[in-house]
């Protein structure tokens, strides 16, 4: 009876179910199969190898290196894309002008719907050791010893991506800490200010507290973004200079369109999502039992 | 009234669900079929159809044709129409993809089973589509039926480029235009400074030293792009030549990076580095900001490729000039001899309309239309463009040997290539670096390529 209840229901959620399953469920678990083999990514045929892609990969020292980089990429982007997120959110909320706050509130979001090509070139050009206004605007200030190619120093170019990357996304981190700030009790702000409580006061005792679930969800998200940066490196450094900016996702590109080691490409990729995986788990646990502490 | 409606809509549903099944099914079976038509279809099969009524009417072929160069839509569907205009029952249908795209482009439509018949590839990165993907037809047939055809092209050896490795010894690539590294520079700021084109090696380093004391940066070259390994890399090739090495390991790729003849080209690039002669921040700068150093004047030289040449000649007010990398003191010049070409798809069902079309693109008439219209560079000999840098050109690569070893890779290069670039951009950019150690680092990814590939 409850089974022909839900005939229909089901039903109706059958078309879905069978798209995600074609398109998400169907290419996730194939390519899980493929790690395991030596696909070439175009040959229909294929040879099993076992773990043997897995002991290529953990036993390839430019892997090792690669993950040291995306790891510091994405953990530097993510501590400063939030801190800076959430003060500049801060500086947004207590804009006194409602006209400049609907301003900065959409200008700080539009590098964030720019495509990730745009961004490259405009900060390729910016960068431009010969044209570029970075350099320019140092020298004409008298700090023409600071101007340099800054993405074509194994010292700099790192940095300089992370700051690219942060000011990129950042829009997105500030508009989510304006959104829960926005939702806090106006009362308890007002009662906090008659109590003698400054700028600094309210943002560490009331806004920071009351906003950790935010802080979660853009500490993750930036995260797991910065682990999977490629489009902004790729365009801009290509992984150079040397291996300087050579992250994963570089990497399994290379390894999947020039080397055409495709199952090896796909091992990496496992491996980049277990990574992922497992920090966003760490990260929820940490933040969760902070929460539960207080 | 609901209990009724549902009752209705059940069978209703479940009918529609039945009919989009059918139509999909429909859809992937007619599908499969034509793919397996396509790729089963033996050249011979069609070959014998086609030989076997030469005088009766041809049935229509339509021939899938992909190709690079947007800018030059134009010229390509005039040589289209040229084509169909002696070939009525052949319709060529173009599709045009950028050219930084086109070996992923090709290789996705491969593993689709929607490759083209004939594909655009550089005659000298064939690998990927006779080793990796197994999709190249071999020409050699063709050539040899027609002596005239295959002996048209301006260079003896130009042909051999797209012959892979020694396990697939066919020719895989027709060269429709040349391409290939010149040195790219402007005359007026050379007639300025009272210099001439170099003739050697030694005397390029002169006139570099030159220009670097009067403050202009002497050959601007991009580190980003790998146009300062490519030019160490030549170093080296030139010193096994010279040495007598360039044999046995080194025509399979497979001589070690620790070896004189490559420590010495590390050392001469790092030199060359260290003064200034590729520009400041070398590795920060792509082909494009090369081209603006040029345009602007502050680069009298630049590492470029000759098919640059005319739209850069469009924005200067200055005549710039062109020369092939002079070789060192004693040694011929050896041209990097490249091109864009064309190959026919294996899977084709039309080879001989495909070869047929490959024919007419390398015939002098579309050559010179190409040479008038776009300042190409023909692959016929004797077949100058009218314009005096390109036709210089032209004689310098006509003139430069053909007896220069060629390596024949018994890997695949690509991935390794990157490796190898980062470590020598590592070795360049650290004024401490130790030759022999950064020589070491390559040898090992060097070594652990060829190692998997086997």
């Amino acid at each position: 009876m409850i089974a022909r209840k839900y005939t229909l229901a089901y039903l109706f959620l059958l078309p879905a179910v069978a798209l995600l399953a074609a398109f998400y469920i169907y290419p996730v678990l194939t390519s899980v199969v493929r790690s395991f083999t030596d696909w070439n990514g175009f040959d229909a045929g294929f040879l099993w190898v076992g773990w043997g892609n897995y002991k290529n990969v953990f036993g390839d020292h430019h892997f090792w290196a690669a993950t040291g980089r995306t790891l510091r990429f994405a953990f530097v982007t993510t501590i400063v894309q939030t801190i800076l997120g959430f003060l500049l959110a801060f500086f947004i909320y207590t804009l006194v002008s409602d006209r400049w706050r609907k301003l900065m509130r959409v200008a700080v979001y539009i590098p964030v719907i720019l495509p990730g090509a745009v961004v490259s070139l405009l900060w390729s050009n910016l960068l431009s050791p010969n044209f570029g206004l970075v350099n320019e605007v140092l020298r004409a200030i008298g700090l023409e010893a600071w101007a340099r190619g800054w993405l074509g120093s194994t010292e700099t170019a790192m940095n300089t991506l992370m700051i690219v990357n942060t000011w990129k996304f950042i829009g997105m981190t500030i508009t989510f800490y304006i959104v829960a700030m926005l939702a806090i009790p106006k009362d308890l702000i007002e009662s906090a200010k008659m109590d003698g409580a400054g700028s600094g006061t309210l943002l560490w005792h009331i806004f920071r507290p009351l906003l950790k679930g935010i802080t979660e969800v853009n500490f993750i998200l930036s995260l797991i973004g910065g682990l999977k940066a490629f489009d902004l490196i790729y365009m801009m450094t290509g992984g150079g200079p040397g291996d300087s900016t050579t992250v994963l996702g570089i990497m399994i590109y290379r390894r999947a369109f020039l080397s055409f080691r495709f199952g090896e490409a796909i091992t990496m990729g496992i491996i980049l999502f277990i990574v992922i995986l497992t920090l966003t788990l760490i990260s929820r646990r940490l933040i969760a039992s902070r929460e539960d502490e207080q | 009234m609901k209990k009724e409606m549902g009752t209705k809509s059940l069978p209703m549903l479940l009918k529609g669900l039945l009919l989009i099944g059918l139509l999909l099914a429909a859809a992937c079976g007619n599908n499969a079929s034509n793919e397996g038509q396509q790729s089963n279809a033996e050249p011979d099969s069609t070959n014998a159809a086609s030989n076997a009524a030469p005088e009766a009417v041809k049935d229509p072929v339509n021939l899938k044709f992909l190709y690079i160069w947007p800018e030059y839509e134009a010229i390509m569907n005039e040589t289209i129409r040229l084509f169909e205009e002696k070939n009525p029952h052949i319709q060529v249908e173009p599709e045009i993809v950028p050219w930084d795209k086109a070996i992923e482009v090709m290789q996705t439509k491969v593993a689709a089973n929607q490759a083209p018949d004939v594909s655009f590839g550089w005659t000298h990165w064939m690998a990927p589509f006779v080793n990796e993907v197994d999709a190249a037809m071999p020409l050699d047939d063709y050539l040899q039926q027609d002596p005239a055809w295959e002996q048209s092209f301006i260079r003896s050896d130009l042909l051999d480029i797209s012959v892979v490795n020694a396990d697939k010894p066919f020719v895989s690539n027709i060269p429709f235009k040349l391409s290939f590294q010149v040195v790219i520079y402007n005359k007026k700021m050379f007639s300025d400074h009272q210099l001439e084109v170099p003739q050697t090696r030694e005397q390029m380093e002169q006139t570099m030293e030159k220009l670097a004391a009067n403050g202009i940066i002497p050959l601007a070259a991009s580190g980003k792009d790998g146009q300062i390994d490519m030019l160490k890399d030549s170093f080296a090739g030139m010193n096994f030549v010279k040495n007598g090495t360039a044999q046995g390991a080194w025509l399979a790729g497979e001589e070690s990076y620790e070896s004189a003849e490559y420590i010495e080209a590390m050392e001469l690039a790092k030199q060359w580095f260290s003064k200034g002669f590729f520009g400041k921040d070398a590795f920060a700068v792509g082909n494009d900001e090369i081209a603006n150093l040029l345009l602007t004047k502050r680069a009298a030289m630049i590492l470029g490729n000759n098919n640059q040449i005319p739209t850069l000649q469009e924005q200067v007010d200055d005549e710039l000039g062109a020369f092939l990398f002079p070789a060192a003191e004693g040694l011929k010049i050896q041209a990097p001899l490249t091109a864009d070409g064309f190959f026919v798809l294996k899977t084709t069902q039309y080879p001989d309309e495909a070869v047929e079309f490959l024919k007419h693109l390398t015939s002098e008439e579309v050559q010179k239309l190409w040479a008038s219209q776009s300042k190409s560079m023909p692959v016929l000999q004797n077949l100058n463009t009218g314009d005096e840098t390109l036709d210089g050109l032209i004689d310098q690569i006509a003139a430069s040997a053909t007896d220069y070893p060629v390596q024949k890779l018994t890997y695949n290069p690509a991935e390794l290539s990157k490796q190898l670039q980062a470590a020598f951009a590592e070795y360049l950019l650290n004024a401490n670096a130790d030759v022999t150690a950064s020589a070491k680092k390559m040898e090992a990814d060097h070594r652990k390529a060829i190692e998997s590939s086997q």
